[in-house]
């Protein structure tokens, strides 16, 4: 069990999980960011509608071998991202890692909870450095997509 | 230059040629809202600044397979498998970076092919590194005997 911190809380001890970010993993939400990866990786601005790919389409993506589309492990790279930025803001911008490992395919429909949880924390000359859990787990408690971060927040 | 002609036929060792662009609004604000991240930040809403979500390093992966891998991904999509990002800096909209990127290492686990570039984000303007980021992809998600 680990304790709830309060959002705006300024320390946090080993344990503490930060409010995490639960959604359905819906088709749309597969669809926003395949065509965002399209529309936001050209020198301009133009037409953003992916073609068929594993995160658009579910023919092609039984073809690859999977049960249908899946998201793209960004997307819940991006969700565990925002705890981080939700609570640490600047400092997590600044002077932040974040690494994510996309362990089990996440499919339409499923509930993800992004989740943030302090593995460490060490005080230093320019502030309290912290060490952190990340995950995403389906509704099932499958762990989906795993990893750590760490920051800094300045004294 | 192209350095490979698909993703698949990329080598460890392979140097691709940088992207040179500018971090926009629109690049900034559209990325997080494909994400749902509503932070006034990263939308745009403050007075006097706008930064970029530091996960749009993932974009620039993209952007120099474009540039390196015009013809596409290769026979079998290539599935995104590890996310490493350090950040050094704020990478603020109106920015002019240039992301350059190594292919590190390409191997095979329990059948499957795996390939690893390292990328550089750095300002086009005093060379200042911005970001740096390891991503891991599978070029095939069916192991190799299953295709067979």
């Amino acid at each position: 069990m680990t304790a709830s911190v309060p959002a705006g809380a300024t320390r946090y001890r080993v344990g503490d999980e930060l409010p995490p970010i639960v959604r359905r993993m819906t088709r749309e939400r597969m669809r926003w960011y395949a065509d965002a990866l399209l529309g936001t990786s050209e020198p301009e601005p133009g037409p953003m509608l992916a073609g068929a790919n594993v995160h658009t389409d579910d023919e092609f993506a039984r073809g690859e071998g999977l049960p249908g589309i899946i998201s793209d492990g960004m997307i819940s790279t991006n969700w565990i991202s925002s705890v981080l930025l939700a609570t640490f803001g600047r400092d997590y911008l600044e002077r932040g890692q974040l690494r994510t490992k996309f362990i089990r395919p996440i499919l339409e429909d499923q509930v993800i909870s992004a989740r943030v949880r302090v593995r460490s924390v060490e005080e230093r000359d320019e502030g309290v450095s912290y060490g952190f859990d990340v995950w995403c787990e389906d509704e099932g408690a499958h762990m989906c997509t795993v990893g750590s971060a760490e920051l800094t927040v300045r004294g | 230059m192209t350095t490979g002609r698909f993703v698949s036929d990329l080598e460890a060792g392979d140097v691709l040629e940088p992207v040179t662009y500018v971090m926009t609004p629109f690049i900034a604000r559209e990325y997080a809202h494909s994400v749902e991240e509503q932070s006034p930040i990263l939308q745009g809403d403050l007075p006097d600044e706008q930064l970029a979500a530091p996960t749009l390093v993932h974009i620039d992966k993209i952007r120099l397979l474009k540039r390196n891998c015009p013809a596409g991904r290769g026979p079998h999509a290539r599935i995104h498998y590890e996310y490493d990002a350090t950040h050094h800096d704020v990478v603020p909209v109106g920015e002019r970076v240039v992301a350059s990127g190594v292919v590190a290492e390409r191997y095979e686990k329990r059948g499957r092919e795996y390939i690893r570039i390292e990328i550089e984000l750095r300002s086009a303007i005093d060379g200042r590194l911005l970001t740096s980021y390891r991503d891991t992809a599978v070029l095939s998600f069916a192991p190799k005997e299953s295709r067979a």
